[in-house]
């Protein structure tokens, strides 16, 4: 069997490739992942509850299927993924970086999860979150902060900030994240990985613990693009459990980078101006300036775009995500299941408070607040309307910038490099505003990836975001892919 | 700062909408970080936008003709009660187990 050092230059391909020729099964790929994750999960504190006799039975199980429908046949042979907490796999603890949820099991199985399985693949672990995915650093856990692979005094961004670290730390070839404002992109922005968010409905949400219902996607995390196309030819497709799911129009997306010749050559790339103003970090400008350079070089036109209403992006979405939040999480209320307070001779409704204000942490109850009070009476139209009419504003911004004659719009992911942890945890708007550049996306229900594109002088990870029309994740794809093969970041890992 | 006056009182009645129960110092700490944020969202007040007054998000956002997907009216098995039970905190039998409402 390949050593743990070979192990951490594996992808999915060459896992797949690996287990097709019977170099090795699915059982022996988890036990050399896990004695990576011994090493360095703790000290990153990526991992939460999946333990290893549980990881190598769903391996064994993953060796039994493909041993049954013949490696050809599944497209995800012997692959091991982490699964950000707020996916149920059923029979496993469910937190969502909790309290709350600290010791719930959930009790089915996410469509994602049965997709992955079916095709071959096997869940290794659970990774940490910030908590109910609100957060842009995974440092709102109630299992403690992430660390970022790269420089350990870092965040790892966030929410999927346990994923992004995890995969860069070549923990699994591949984690699920879920995006609702860049949850994915931003991480791996951060950590140097590709995070891919499909157009909204592409994925279904079933198994998802609810976040902003408009606005969540799942979304696979690699280390290269080819990876992640793989993970999304499986997780594609329309749930009857899921009725904002539906049928993409295309499927196949790692077939078309295979039989792409043209890459770059033909499009035309737009450079929204309101991204590259002096907001942006002087270090991520200056990758990014590179990195336009790199794709005009590969044969695309670029043309500066407006999006005029984008500034307003981040005010609707904290008031949109909030609002949809407060009713997601009126559930947890300590009577069917989570956490109830152990304060006696308690009325009903005092049952409900405490257990809510015991078991949620800061971040979460001030969202919930907010979200609550942009729909009170009297607040409704002045806040919650007229965010879904400004929603609406950039939606048709962004369609008039590709109905200008943009394939692709190419952005920063995040407007600064890594921070340093509890750095913007006083601020509660300069957390907020790290989103600035994956927001709208969400908001007009656009694909989006995030490849790495750069680092800064002290070595940490720069991401570039390239955005395509609705149900073009073909097109996004090929350009990503077409930038990662005229580069090099992506093959670099940190030095654990 | 906010053009809503954001102070305790109004704190306290969002908590209490939310079915949240804050300390003191909790709502002191809400109402300055609430205000923040608020001032910030207060900025789409400053957009002009003409989608006049039929164009809503549940019926409009999916574009003209967009339908909400149905499916056949099928019985199908549903959670058993014994696992939708084996998490609950307090139960008796098959009921979940709350403080007396009712005198």
């Amino acid at each position: 069997m390949t050593t743990a050092n070979e192990s951490a230059q594996f992808t999915i391909k060459s896992i797949v490739d690996g287990v097709r020729s019977s170099k090795f099964s699915a059982t022996e790929v988890a036990a050399v992942y896990l004695d990576r994750t011994r090493k360095f999960a703790s000290r990153l504190n990526c991992n939460l509850h999946l333990d290893d006799i549980a990881a190598l039975s769903e391996a064994k199980a993953a060796d039994q299927r493909i041993k049954a429908a013949g490696s050809g046949n599944l497209p995800l042979a012997g692959v091991p993924v982490l699964v950000k907490d707020n996916i149920c796999v059923k029979g496993s603890k469910t937190t969502c970086g909790s309290r709350i949820l600290e010791n719930y099991v959930a009790t089915y199985d996410a469509t994602v999860i049965q997709r992955l399985r079916e095709a071959g693949a096997f869940v290794i672990g659970k990774v940490n979150m910030d908590e109910f995915a609100m957060g842009s650093s995974n440092e709102n856990s109630a299992f403690g902060p992430v660390r970022n692979p790269w420089n350990e005094e870092y965040v790892p961004g966030g929410s999927s900030g346990g994923s992004a670290a995890a995969v860069a730390a070549r923990l699994a070839p591949v984690a699920l994240g879920s995006d609702t404002g860049g949850s994915i992109r931003q991480p791996a922005s951060f950590c140097g990985i590709v995070g891919l968010k499909p157009t909204y409905g592409t994925v279904s949400r079933y198994g998802l613990v609810a976040f902003g219902s408009s606005l969540d996607q799942i979304g696979p995390m690699t280390t290269t693009v080819e990876d992640a196309a793989l993970m999304l030819d499986v997780l594609a497709g329309a749930d009857s459990h899921d009725s904002t799911s539906v049928k993409h129009p295309d499927g196949g997306f790692a077939k078309a980078l295979l039989a792409d010749k043209h890459g770059f050559s033909g499009m035309t790339i737009g450079i929204p101006e309101e991204f590259f103003d002096s907001g942006l970090d002087p270090e991520v400008a200056a990758c990014l300036e590179q990195a336009i350079a790199v794709v005009q070089k590969a044969g695309a036109k670029t043309k500066r775009v407006r999006l005029p209403n984008i500034s307003y992006s981040v005010a609707a979405y904290y008031v949109i995500a909030t609002a949809e939040a407060s009713a997601n999480l009126a559930r947890f209320d300590g009577i069917r299941y989570g956490y109830r307070s152990a304060e006696k001779n308690l009325s009903l409704k005092e049952v409900y408070r405490k257990s809510r204000s015991e078991g949620f942490g800061r971040e979460v109850k001030q969202r919930i607040m907010l979200g609550t009070f942009v729909l009170s009476s009297g607040y409704y139209d002045a806040f919650y309307s007229k965010a879904n009419k400004v929603r609406e504003l950039i939606s048709r911004d962004f369609a008039a910038a590709f109905d200008s004659g943009c394939d692709l719009l190419l952005t920063p992911t995040s407007p600064t490099p890594p921070f340093k942890l509890g750095e913007k945890l006083s601020d509660p708007l300069a957390m907020y505003l790290s989103d600035i550049c994956t927001i709208g996306v969400n908001l007009a229900d656009l694909p989006g990836i995030s490849i790495p594109c750069g680092r800064t002088k002290s070595g940490l990870p720069v991401g570039m975001q390239l955005i395509a029309p609705k149900f073009n994740e073909k097109k996004l794809l090929i350009g990503a892919n077409a930038y990662e093969r005229a580069t090099e970041w992506h093959k670099a890992s940190p030095n654990l | 700062m906010s053009k809503i006056k954001v102070d305790r009182e109004l704190v306290r009645k969002v908590a209490d909408l939310a079915q949240l129960s804050l300390s003191e110092q909790e709502i002191g700490m809400y109402e300055d970080r609430l205000s923040k944020v608020l001032s910030y969202v207060e900025q789409l007040d400053q957009v002009h936008e003409s989608l006049g007054n039929d164009w809503r998000p549940d019926t409009s956002r999916g574009g003209p003709g967009a339908v909400l997907p149905e499916r056949a009216d099928k019985v199908v098995e549903s959670l058993p009660v014994e696992e939708a039970m084996r998490q609950a905190p307090a139960r008796i039998g098959s009921a979940f187990q709350v403080p007396r409402i009712i005198e």
